[in-house]
């Protein structure tokens, strides 16, 4: 039974590397807000290593700007179909190029 | 339907609408190609798109933005095509260089118009002046006695100024107080001159 549960938990788990090797552990969930993440976990027979391995290196994102897009992802699930008020999604200047180009890439 | 769920941007959008209004304080613009430089750039004006331009340090291939800025300009008819070797950024630079010509001899026009208007107003002044002018050879030249008849009598004399000093200058002399000279020889009658008058009838009357 702990072991079903631990499978479980572990599949749901996705790992994503920064291009300096910061690891980000987060639900596979959270991650299919973006289009491209998804659409390599999600496929039908997929064969992408990153599906099997559950985890996925971004060698162009830096750290500050994938922990950003990961903030995105919670973000957007967490008022998605809320009809609280929408606070302002926080960005730092000095990132937001490099996080208008990974948020293309990601299709988020 | 909408049941007031809240609609949230994407990450790129949010990221576009940050970037819009900084635009000047942003740095590693130079990190984007072009497609992202034009999104960014489609509700810049020109001069923005001139200063990016300038601080990435190459030319933007945004044709669409300068053709929206030329039909912005009110010159360009709607149905306007550039021709085979003009760019639309092309245009709009002749666009705004005929406009400035256009603009400065208007201006020009005004500032003529304007000048001819206030001298015109100028000449039409009235002055009023609170000092008066006496014809400075009157007295010198001609020794006019100091009656009522003789002053009769000067007004024959060949000299126009002496004769009606307010024709020299009308506009002044409509205003001005008598001269000084007519006064000096325009004597007021004395109290007693009804007297002696009545008297040197008397005598006159007398001797018949």
């Amino acid at each position: 039974m702990s072991n079903e549960s631990e499978n479980d938990l572990n599949s749901d788990v996705l790992r994503l590397y920064s291009s300096s090797g910061h690891e980000f552990v987060l639900s596979r969930k959270m991650s299919y807000v973006s289009g491209t993440i998804k659409s390599m976990l999600n496929a039908d027979n997929s064969n992408f290593m990153e599906d099997k391995l559950s985890e996925i290196k971004f060698r162009e994102i830096s750290t500050p700007v994938l922990e950003k897009v990961i903030q995105y992802f919670y973000f957007k699930n967490k008022y998605t179909n809320s009809t609280s008020d929408l606070p302002e999604f926080q960005i730092n200047e000095k990132i937001v190029v490099d996080l208008l180009l990974s948020a293309h890439f990601l299709d988020t | 339907m909408d049941f007031g769920l809240n609609e949230i941007p994407t990450l790129f959008d949010i990221c576009l609408n940050y970037i819009q209004p900084r635009l000047d304080s942003i740095k590693n613009l130079s990190n984007l190609n072009d497609d992202f430089l034009v999104r960014l750039l489609e509700k810049a004006s020109p001069q923005q798109i001139i200063l990016t331009e300038a601080k990435i340090g190459r030319e933007i291939s945004a044709e669409e933005l300068w053709k929206k800025h030329c039909f912005n300009t009110s010159f360009v008819p709607p149905d306007y095509e550039v021709e085979e070797d003009q760019t639309w950024r092309s245009l709009y630079q002749q666009l705004t260089e005929q406009y400035e010509e256009k603009r400065k001899k208007t201006g020009d026009n005004l500032k003529k118009l304007y000048s001819s208007a206030e001298n015109q107003r100028k000449s039409k002044q009235i002055k009023v002046l609170t000092e008066v002018v006496t014809p400075p050879t009157y007295r010198s030249t001609h020794s006019v006695p100091k009656t009522s008849s003789s002053s009769h009598s000067s007004s024959s004399t060949s000299s126009p100024r002496t004769s009606s000093p307010r024709t020299s200058s009308p506009r002044v002399s409509a205003y001005a107080a008598p001269p000084r000279q007519t006064k000096s020889t325009y004597s007021k009658p004395q109290a007693n001159q009804p007297k002696l008058m009545a008297k040197i009838l008397k005598q006159v009357g007398k001797r018949k």
